[in-house]
């Protein structure tokens, strides 16, 4: 039983609350991600559960022990807690095998040798154990830092955007790497990122967080096409946020009446989400319905296109819209048809925050 | 331990073994505690000077501060403080970036000689120069003989970082269209900044309170004045007033040093990932750039040893040093050997609380120790008496008493070394090394501490070089009757037995040799990354 | 290390016959009447701790003699008279020292004017001429040195040599002459010069010094200099030049020695004296040293040493140098030299000290 309860935590630095009642739940065997931008506390609350800051008040529980109760707390190096920061911190005064060996017990030399061998196959190094850490690439090192995390079986490991140093290629291979050396090590992980598609590549479950809290937290499904409200919308993705007027199963808005997802909070004026996918484009010649857009740019993007539009003031709809089409968009000053395909997923609090945002808990129950 | 009546749910609180809880705190209020006695007792001679000063009336305050000259001597500090910190910044930057970053041939050769001034005590320096040249006098000569013994503080730090840091940043730069010089501008001298600015620091920290060499070269200074207080007027309290304007200098330098260190910030890459890159090519600057090299290394070391030869050769009262001098190494090792590993020890912990904690008292702990240095050598001295015979009476004039009396002198000597090699272990390993399970003390010793080894080197090093010719406090805190070749050297001048004083200084420059030699090993590191066994 | 090695091999057999037996009555038939102080028990084997200033090689052999008479042994911190003297000061009653010897009057005036010194006991003060010691009997004179005109032979004959002192503010001089006015030594002559021209003159002369001499650090600095012919000529103590001729040899010796005409200013004659520290905890042993520096033998090594200071028993001379005591005129009183704060005041606030 090791996954990860944090009920109302509190943390400062200094005087500032950087953690204010955050609540998250994290399943055994979970592969969760906190999504947040920088500045947002993310960093914090895994350092209060790695025990290298103390929480002010509130619980942080691992299985069933109470780690850190805002008073008293459990040290670092008893919490069997890994912890993998963004620049690996490998130990540049030992080498790779020594590295990884590093938080094994020095009694028991020959099954540490045969944990280090294993850990450096599951990590992909295997030779590579006599190296010193300035011998490696940065995605080597970052390995290396893995494997050392992984090798005294934590009950939970904690990545610190462990990816963000490293070139684009080698952070998509790694990230997908990391993730199946994880599933199959069956640890229970927690991934801090400032980076949507780190977040929706990793993990099993996703909690977006902002100012201190867990704004929502689910699947990475469920956040994309049904997130709480409209910053949790965007920080998914992109998002066309259209006023609408709700009414039970079905959204009135300027591009026609789109089946709703799911039942609103209320009914009356409100606010859906159109991912730039829902948004189609069509000549404006084409007989149809729709409403007449101006294009303002597009960029190829290999697998399809981004195109920007831009509405009228009085259409109705927000003046920036973005799609992605399959075919090539008109140049840049047309004007084309657009439409929407539904369902729509009505947002909360769309006219501004209700007090008190909802949390939701993840958990494994849920999710699998 | 599950005494929390918090309203929400933990579960059943299982802890394996007793309170592990409280072990953290004991572990997290060790350090500070230690780190603040340190710094309390390397702030004793500040103490000292403040406590004296108010006993200084207001009478003798005023007709002493009040003089016109005070002022003339506050420019001769300041101005020979400036002249000489910006000489040594160019020497040892340049000397250092010559070696580090060009193909110069001989390069291991000209590290060694480069470093090897300090070897040379600074009042061996100030005799050698005035007897071999006696014009070397006034400003310029103050300034051309404390440049030439002083930049190789400036010099071996930035060779240090400019051999860790990653050369890459160079070659962007030349890719982005900077010339060699623009590079050298706007790329590797501000990755040398805190090197620079901590080098400048020891530099100008140090002229502020010496006086002895000075003395020799008729320039007057501020603590020409202190010491005209101590030994000619045996006022302490009004040497001590004097000496507290001494101290607000040294703050102002730390307050610029302060600044020019942390706009470097932490962003050079070192360690793990750094790599060399390609040496710039000499061409056609080769000669004039062994020129430089030979010149600087010809007026910095070869004086001094031509001075000593000379005397140890036609001085009349030159004799063959007897057994007793063999005596009087040993003791003087043994001294400055343990006084060098007492103050690295201390160093440690003040240095490691900085880094840890970057908070205000932690940063303020650590800047105390540098105030000291800008006092007199016989205002530490005479503090460390002071305060021995009121609180340590059995130690008063007893072997450790000198042991202290060297380390709170020299302290941030050793701090300096312990703290920029702090700097370059990546942060985060402390952290990663506890989250596998290690207790704090096994993390200092087996990461910390390894990591920093070449610093530990650098500051045993620079302590037991310093303190092995060191002359004033010697003579206040050494237990009667005790020489050593300082105090022996001194004797001998003093007599005008320049002959007779001569091997004294040889073999103190002798000695130092081999520290001069790990101080560059230590502090330039001979492989990049240090040796270690654990597997 | 306290002890010049050689001497003690030298002396090593007649310690171990002799020592036992000697107290300070075998003392006294040395001819000084060092016997007075004695309370009648041995002091052999206590121990003593002397903080001495003067010369280290001459006080090392004192020592060592002294030792080998009494069987008193002593603990000898030799250092610089100025630096001893604030030590002396910070330390407070809790110093260990029992002795102190100086170089020149006022740092044992100092000392006297905080009550630190005992009283020297009489008859040792009568051993010596009466002004040559303190005047309340806080210390004793135990040799004496001579202001002097030192010159280069090169730049100047003996003939232009100055008679006086005062005759050094000319302007003729400016660039030609050294002082090391942060000396010790010198303070006593602007004292004198205070008490025989008033304040308003000797501040007018110190002007002309500031403006028109070299400042050196030290007395050694400037006789080298002198040799050298940096300057042509400065004021010294007369010892500095000899111990520059005995190391130099004589045949780079380009510099001579010049006395000030008697009754001048800068004729000053002024005393090393020594003192018993009122809270030694060894007081008689430490009156007892006292009384041998002023004894027959003890004047005797410090005639022949490397010193060059002279010695102040009647009867002992220094044949080695030119000029003898009694001609070089009158020792300056320890009143008249006073602590030397008012010549160091105004050497301060003409600037020729810092």
């Amino acid at each position: 039983m090791s996954g990860l309860t944090v009920t109302d935590l509190h943390a400062r630095h200094g005087h500032s609350a950087v953690l204010d009642g955050l609540d998250l739940t994290v399943g055994d065997g979970q592969l969760a991600c906190v999504l947040g931008p920088s500045g947002c506390g993310k960093s914090t609350l895994l350092r209060v559960v790695a025990g290298f800051h103390p929480a002010a008040s509130g619980t942080v529980t691992v299985g069933d022990r109470v780690l850190d109760d805002g008073r008293r707390r459990v040290a670092a190096e008893r919490r069997r807690v890994g912890y993998l920061p963004q620049d690996g911190a490998l130990f540049p005064h030992l080498t790779v095998a020594a590295n990884i060996g590093f938080g094994l017990p020095r009694a028991a030399r020959a099954e540490r040798a045969e944990r280090v061998a294993e850990m450096l196959d599951l990590v992909g190094l295997v030779g590579l154990g006599d190296r010193h850490p300035h011998q490696l690439s940065g995605g080597q090192q970052q390995r290396v830092a893995l494997a050392r995390a992984l090798a005294p079986r934590p009950e939970l490991l904690l990545l610190d955007e462990p990816f963000s140093a490293l070139d684009a290629a080698l952070r998509i291979d790694l990230r997908v790497e990391v993730a199946a050396a994880l599933r199959q090590a069956g640890a229970t992980a927690i991934l801090v990122t400032h980076d949507v598609d780190e977040a929706l590549a990793f993990a099993d479950r996703i909690a977006v967080m902002r100012g201190g809290r867990i704004a929502q937290a689910g699947t990475p499904d469920e956040l994309f096409h049904r997130p709480a409200d409209a910053k949790v919308a965007q920080a998914l993705g992109e998002a066309n946020l259209v006023p609408a007027d709700l009414d039970g199963r079905t959204a009135s808005t300027a591009l026609g009446t789109l089946p709703l997802a799911g039942e609103p909070a209320e009914n009356g004026a409100g606010q859906v989400l159109l991912r730039p996918r829902q948004l189609r484009l069509a000549p404006v010649e084409e007989p149809g319905s729709g409403l007449l857009v101006q294009v303002v740019g597009s960029q190829f993007r290999g697998h399809d296109h981004r195109v920007e539009l831009s509405a009228d003031a009085d259409s109705g709809l927000p003046n920036r819209l973005v799609a992605y089409t399959d075919a090539s968009p008109p140049a840049p000053g047309s004007a084309v048809r657009l439409t929407a395909t539904g369902p729509a997923h009505a947002l909360s609090g769309s006219a501004g925050e209700s007090a008190g945002a909802p949390t939701v808990y993840v958990s494994a129950s849920s999710s699998r | 331990m599950s005494t929390t009546r918090s309203t929400r749910p933990p579960r059943t609180l299982v802890h394996p073994g007793p309170s592990p809880l409280s072990q953290r705190w004991r572990a997290g209020r060790v350090l500070p505690l230690v780190a603040g006695l340190v710094a309390l007792v390397t702030a004793c001679p500040l103490l000292f000077v403040a406590l004296e000063a108010t006993q200084s009336g207001w009478d003798s305050a005023e007709r002493l501060l009040g003089r016109p000259l005070i002022v003339t001597l506050l420019w001769h500090t300041v101005s020979l403080a400036a002249v000489v910190g910006l000489a040594t910044l160019v020497l040892g930057f340049g000397a250092a970036w010559l070696i580090e970053r060009t193909d110069l041939p001989a390069k291991r050769t000209w590290t060694v000689l480069a470093a090897m001034p300090l070897a040379v005590p600074e009042f061996v320096h100030g005799y050698c120069w005035v007897s071999l040249f006696p014009t070397v006098q006034g400003f310029w000569g103050a300034a051309l003989v404390m440049t030439s013994s002083l930049y190789p503080l400036v010099f071996l730090p930035v060779a240090a970082v400019l051999r860790r840091s990653d050369a890459s940043t160079e070659e962007v730069a030349r890719s982005l269209g900077h010339g060699r010089a623009a590079v050298l501008w706007r790329v590797t001298l501000p990755q040398a900044r805190p090197a620079l600015a901590g080098g400048a620091l020891l530099v100008t920290l140090y002229l502020l309170g010496e006086y002895g060499a000075f003395a020799m070269l008729r320039y007057t200074t501020f603590a020409t004045a202190i010491y005209t207080q101590f030994e000619t007027a045996f006022d302490t309290a009004s040497a001590s007033l004097l000496a507290l304007v001494l101290v607000a200098l040294a703050l102002l330098v730390l307050l610029l040093e302060g600044r020019t260190a942390r706009r470097g910030g932490r962003v050079v890459r070192e360690g793990s990932t750094a790599r060399p890159g390609r040496p710039l090519p000499l061409g056609g600057w080769t000669r004039p750039a062994l020129a430089a090299m030979a010149a600087l290394v010809g007026t910095a070391l070869g004086v001094p040893v031509y001075a000593l030869g000379y005397w140890l050769v036609r001085g009349s009262s030159t004799t063959l040093p007897s057994a007793s001098i063999w005596a009087l190494t040993a003791t003087t090792l043994g001294y400055a050997l343990t006084a060098a590993a007492v103050a690295t020890a201390a160093a440690v912990p003040v240095a490691l609380y900085a880094w840890r904690r970057d908070t205000r008292l932690a940063r303020a702990l650590e800047r105390t120790a540098y105030l000291t240095r800008a006092l007199p050598g016989i205002a530490v001295a005479l503090a460390v008496v002071f305060f021995a015979i009121r609180y340590a009476q059995p130690l008063y004039q007893q072997p450790p008493l000198l042991v202290v009396g060297y380390a709170v002198l020299f302290f941030p000597l050793a701090l300096t070394a312990v703290r920029s090699s702090l700097a370059q272990v990546p942060h985060g390993v402390e952290d990663v090394a506890r989250s596998l399970g290690t207790a704090p003390l096994s993390v200092l010793r087996r990461v910390t501490l390894p990591l920093i080894l070449p610093g530990l080197g650098a500051a045993f090093a620079m302590v037991a070089l310093t303190a092995s010719t060191e002359l004033t406090a010697t003579l206040l805190l050494a237990p009667t009757g005790t020489d050593t070749l300082a105090t022996q050297f001194w004797t001998y001048t003093t007599g005008l037995a320049w002959g007779a004083a001569a091997p004294y200084a040889a073999v103190m420059t002798a000695l130092s040799v081999p520290a001069v030699l790990l101080l560059t090993r230590r502090t330039l590191g001979g492989t990049r990354i240090p040796r270690e066994a654990t597997r | 290390m306290s002890v010049d090695v050689r001497s003690v091999q030298r002396s090593t057999v007649a310690l171990l016959v002799g020592l036992s037996a000697l107290s300070l009555t075998a003392c006294g038939s040395s001819g000084a009447s060092a016997s007075s102080s004695s309370s009648g028990g041995s002091l052999t084997g206590q121990s003593i701790t002397v903080y001495s200033g003067q010369h280290k090689q001459t006080m090392s052999a004192l020592v060592t003699d002294f030792t080998a008479r009494t069987g008193v042994k002593v603990q000898l911190r030799s250092g610089d008279e100025a630096e001893l003297a604030n030590q002396l000061l910070v330390e407070g009653p809790a110093s260990p020292a029992d002795v102190f010897v100086a170089e020149n009057p006022p740092a044992l005036t100092k000392l006297e004017g905080k009550g630190r010194l005992a009283k020297v006991n009489a008859a040792t003060l009568a051993a010596v001429p009466a002004a040559d010691s303190a005047g309340q009997g806080d210390w004793v004179g135990v040799s004496a040195r001579q202001a002097a005109f030192v010159y280069n032979t090169g730049k100047l004959t003996a003939a232009q040599a100055p008679a006086s002192v005062k005759d050094l503010a000319s302007p003729a001089w400016k660039g030609k002459l050294g002082v090391a006015p942060s000396e010790t030594d010198f303070t006593p002559i602007v004292t004198r010069m205070i008490k025989d021209q008033g304040v308003a003159a000797t501040k007018t002369w110190l002007e002309a010094l500031k403006a028109d001499a070299k400042v050196y650090g030290s007395n050694e600095d400037l006789v080298a200099a002198v040799n050298r012919g940096e300057v042509s000529g400065g004021v010294i103590d007369h010892y500095y030049w000899y111990r520059l001729r005995d190391e130099q040899g004589t045949g780079n010796v380009h510099s001579a020695l010049a006395s000030f005409a008697k009754g001048d200013p800068g004729a000053l004659v002024d005393v090393s004296g020594a003192a018993v520290l009122s809270s030694g905890r060894h007081q008689a042993a430490a009156q007892a040293f006292l009384a041998y520096l002023v004894s027959k033998p003890a004047q005797q090594i410090i005639a022949t040493s490397e010193s060059y200071e002279y010695p102040l028993l009647a009867g002992v001379q220094d044949s080695r140098l030119t000029r003898s005591l009694q001609d070089s005129g009158p020792v300056a009183s320890a009143a008249d030299l006073g602590d030397g704060s008012a010549a160091l005041q105004l050497m301060q606030s003409v600037g020729l000290l810092s």
